[in-house]
């Protein structure tokens, strides 16, 4: 790891335990996990950013990508009711406990229905309007099909008759692959502009910031998109835990034990509990890890990997660092280029997925609007430079973090929201400042190690 | 009469290192006074103190009788020193004249008096000899139409003595002669120059005396008479320099490089052929702007080929492709090393393995073994100054950074090597190394084409020469056809009998 990423970790460190310090809750283990969340839905349009920047480039559009993508996503999805034709009869309303709340369970006349998960049943009877409840889970029983229907307050008739609709969507294997080869061309679209048509980086993506959010406005007809409560258990699988970490030490700052320890020096007071008895503290606190945490794991391992372990990487750098005598070298330099425009547009689009079964909706001109630019900070924080040729994947990811937990830092500590993007400017601008004043001294140290190299050289 | 300028004992320490450890030296008015050295030899920061860029740490400064100390450049200027760095430090986007009074413009009410500035920047001109009005945008000159804008800057300072470090650098034979002409026309006017350079030949042509810098020393002083080139760099090198130029001439083997009417983009009008044969070291000479580098580098694809074929061992190559030439055994040193031979915020190992990815990777993934072997195994056979293969090449000298560029292309094992001016800004002891390594490379059958503009280096290394002139090969000499008579006058354009005239 370089030295400048260090930093970065030291920075994350410092506002988790500080605002842990001020607001002990804020390291709570669900507050952790939402922290990780975040970075890991925002950590990919860093990582796909800071390639971009490595080569001297900028991609703006990745907002707009973000927005288009989860449109385009929801439309190819084409999600739709249609009705069976088929009716039938209730036989029987009951509650049943299901995920902390008690959910309908209604008992058909049926026992031929292929009724699935998403369904619709429409229940229809001579006073009143038809009450609609979606599937959540089906059972085949003797005296016919039981579903259980999401809505635990709706008051389904007993003596209704019961039309069925089924839940069609585009499968889920041929949508994201389609929308992601989508991103990926926008990307190489950008790429060539830059690299063959000569057009600057900035331009380029500025105009696919205004294009691409239009058309995913146009196409959504101005609508919001949404998931609504459907594919449920996708969404759950994204969103959901895939394992819980271990994290030392964190129940003692979460429970504000260290403050009584290291400030008000009571060390050997116990925390008693309601009964009075003393409570324990668990060494460990085992956090959530969502699935998109580990999917950015793997994506930032291709990526070091890519950028610090291959040929690919190594002609970036150079490419980033003078692209004169790249070209000189043999390196073909447009290519290259071009590539990190489709990963970062890639990466993007799989961002605006994410979204869509994170956020459950896609408001088409509101979501992913500035995202380009909290990329673009968190790749600088994370040590990349503008100028091009010089960055980390460690760094990014853990800029990201640092972008992340001031956000959360923000609202944990009630500072108005409004003073937000004066902290993160203020916070960005120290970052900056910081590394530079390191560079200025690692520089002079290098000077004075190239005179001595000089003097005993001869 | 009385030295306008005595430096007596001074010294000056950087972090680590001792550049000057008490130099002393005098100019006289109206005198040409040389100052030469190696690299790091301690000449810039000489110069640096003289104009007020820098403070000496101990030491004194005479200007015109009183002891002085300058805290920055203006206080210099309007002493009446004036530097001229080699790269010229003009602004393209105005005109001559705005460049000449920049900073200094004649105003009334606040506002610039332009015709008042172009016709003072006019008389200039004329002093210096450029037939151009004022009003021309600087853009439009040439680099040696450029060096005189710079030096009627000098004088419209009223400067009494002029420092010119490297001023030939990027300029012909010919406008060298002009700037040479200037200078002595200065020299007669009472101004004092003080000429720093690497080329020997114009030091001796154009000095009353030459002070010798070595380790931040007065290495020798020598009058008129006594400057001869091996005194010159027996003082620089505090040794002899017994085979200054290791070449022999030897059989040369089969035709590596052919070039059979190659049109070169911009000159197509001339078709090109030359031939590099196997173990054959082949000069190119000519003006600045002839157009050789433009061959060298349509040779490597890298500007456009409007006809004819290139052949590497008897096999056409696709024109225009860097790639495939570099693919097809042929390799390029580049004049410019800091913006096209070396990426120089990258180490000095990542730079010698950039154009051999495929010998120190499998499936794309480097193998840092292999990397380390491949650059260890460079900057042992270069003699590459390097206290490890992770130094940044931006801290390396310039001999240590063309060794450098040398060595990327030696690890691919080139069958033709292309160098463009591949001594240019090398102290004389890298320089001696690098004909030593251009020797060793012939003698394992690489066949070399070199662009030179120091002469000595054509006449000393080249088996033969081409001469260009104006985008056409005016000629070709063999060795024994090589004098500086002969290159010259093909160079400007005029035949001769002896040669091979294309």
């Amino acid at each position: 790891m370089q030295i400048k990423s260090i930093g970065v970790v030291l920075l994350l460190l410092a506002i988790l335990l500080v605002t842990g310090w001020l607001n002990p809750s804020f390291l709570s283990d669900e507050n952790v996990k939402s922290i990780i969340r975040w970075t890991s839905l925002f950590g990919f349009i860093s990582l796909g950013m800071s390639l971009v920047i490595m080569t001297g480039g900028i991609d703006l559009s990745i907002g707009s990508v973000i927005a288009l993508a989860g449109v385009c996503m929801l439309m190819l999805l084409n999600q739709q009711h249609v009705d069976s034709q088929q009716k039938t009869k209730v036989l029987k309303v009951e509650k049943v406990p299901m995920k902390n709340n008690q959910l309908p369970k209604v008992t058909l006349g049926t026992s031929d229905w292929t009724i699935r998960t998403d369904d619709q049943l429409r229940f229809v009877n001579s006073f009143g309007q038809p009450v609609q409840g979606s599937v959540v889970s089906v059972e085949k029983g003797t005296e016919g099909i039981s579903v259980i229907l999401r809505e635990p307050n709706a008051n389904f008739p007993v003596d209704a008759e019961v039309q069925w609709f089924q839940f069609q969507h585009r499968p889920i294997w041929f949508v994201i692959p389609v929308v992601l080869l989508g991103s990926a061309l926008l990307g190489l679209f950008h790429g060539y502009l830059v690299t063959k048509v000569g057009l600057q980086p900035f331009v380029v993506t500025m105009c696919g910031l205004l294009a691409y959010r239009g058309i995913g406005r146009v196409l959504a007809g101005e609508q919001s998109k949404g998931l609504g409560s459907t594919l449920v258990t996708i969404k759950e699988w994204i969103n959901g835990v895939s394992f819980k970490l271990p994290v030392p030490f964190l129940p003692y700052v979460s429970q504000g034990r260290w403050h009584s320890v290291l400030w008000d020096g009571k060390k050997n007071e116990a925390i008693l509990d309601a009964n009075g008895a003393t409570q324990s503290v668990p060494l460990f606190s085992w956090i959530e890890i969502p699935t998109t945490a580990v999917l950015l794991v793997i994506v930032a391992m291709a990526l070091w990997i890519a950028i610090n372990r291959s040929v690919f990487g190594r002609y970036l750098m150079a490419l980033g660092n003078n692209v004169q005598a790249a070209k000189f070298s043999g390196i073909a330099t447009d290519k290259i280029i071009i590539s990190t425009y489709v990963i970062c547009s890639l990466l993007a689009g799989l961002t605006g997925i994410l979204l869509v079964f994170d956020f459950n909706t896609i408001e088409p001109s509101q979501t992913g609007s500035i995202y380009e630019m909290y990329a673009v900070a968190a790749a600088v924080i994370g040590g990349c430079s503008l100028r091009g040729g010089s960055g980390s994947i460690v760094g990014v990811v853990f800029g990201t973090a640092v972008m992340r937990s001031l956000f959360l830092s923000i609202a944990a500590l009630s500072i108005p929201k409004s003073w937000e993007f004066i902290i993160v400017a203020i916070a960005l601008m120290a970052a900056v400042l910081t590394d530079e004043v390191i560079r200025i001294v690692g520089n002079k140290r290098k000077l004075m190690a190239q005179a001595k190299l000089a003097k005993s050289g001869g | 009469m009385e030295s306008i300028l005595r430096v007596e004992n001074v010294t000056k320490s950087f972090p680590g290192v001792k550049a000057l450890r008490g130099v002393s030296l005098h100019v006289e008015p109206g005198e040409v006074l040389s100052v030469i050295g190696e690299n790091g030899a301690g000449k810039s920061t000489l110069m640096k103190i003289l104009a007020g860029v820098q403070g000496q740490d101990s030491g004194e400064l005479w200007w015109k009788g009183s002891q002085v100390r300058f805290a920055n450049p203006s206080e210099a200027i309007s002493a009446g020193i004036s530097l001229i760095h080699q790269e010229l430090n003009l602004a393209d986007n105005l005109t001559v004249a705005e460049n000449i009074f920049l900073g200094r413009e004649p105003t009334r009410w606040g506002m610039i008096q332009s015709r008042q500035m172009r016709q003072r920047a006019d008389e200039f001109l004329k002093r210096v000899g450029l037939e151009i009005p004022s009003s021309t945008s600087l853009q439009k000159l040439s680099i040696a139409q450029r060096q005189m804008v710079e030096i009627a800057k000098s004088l419209s300072t009223d400067a009494n003595m002029i420092i010119m470090d490297e001023p030939t650098s990027s300029l012909s034979a010919h406008e060298s002669e002009k700037l040479f002409q200037l200078i002595r026309q200065l020299k007669s006017e009472g101004v004092s120059i003080v000429y720093i350079s690497h080329r020997l030949a114009e030091v001796a042509e154009l000095s009353d005396r030459v002070e010798v810098l070595r380790d931040g020393q007065n290495a020798a002083t020598l009058q008129k008479h006594e400057i001869t080139h091996d005194r010159m760099v027996h003082a620089m090198v505090g040794r002899e320099l017994n085979r200054y130029f290791p070449h022999v001439p030897k059989e040369p083997g089969e035709v590596r490089l052919r070039l059979k009417d190659v049109r070169v983009f911009g000159r197509a009008e001339h078709p090109v052929n030359i031939e590099v044969r196997a173990g054959e070291i082949v000069g190119m000479a000519g003006l600045v702007g002839a157009g050789r580098t433009e061959v060298l580098e349509s040779i490597m694809g890298m500007r456009p080929v409007l006809g004819g074929q290139i052949q590497v061992d008897g096999v056409a190559i696709p024109s225009s492709n860097i790639r495939t030439s570099i693919a097809s055994g042929l390799a390029l040193v580049p004049e410019d090393r800091r913006h096209t031979g070396l990426v120089t915020s990258m180490s000095v190992g990542d730079n010698l393995t950039l154009a051999s990815m495929e010998n120190v990777s499998r499936y794309g993934i480097l193998s840092r073994a292999a990397e380390q072997k491949a650059g260890q195994e460079q900057v042992n056979a270069l003699r590459i100054k390097t206290p490890h293969l992770n130094q940044v090449s931006a801290f390396l000298s310039g001999g240590n950074q063309q060794k450098i560029v040398f060595g990327k292309w030696i690890m691919r094992n080139p069958k033709v090597l292309l160098l463009d001016e591949p001594t240019r800004g090398v102290d004389i002891g890298a320089k001696q190394e690098i004909y030593g390594l251009m020797e060793q490379l012939a003698q394992r059958g690489t066949a070399i084409l070199f662009v030179s503009s120091e002469m000595e280096e054509i006449l000393g290394m080249a088996d033969r020469t081409y001469v260009m002139h104006e985008g056409r090969v005016k000629g070709e000499l063999a060795r024994e056809q090589m004098t500086e008579q002969s290159i010259m006058q093909l160079a400007f354009g005029r035949t001769e009998a002896t040669a091979v005239v294309h």
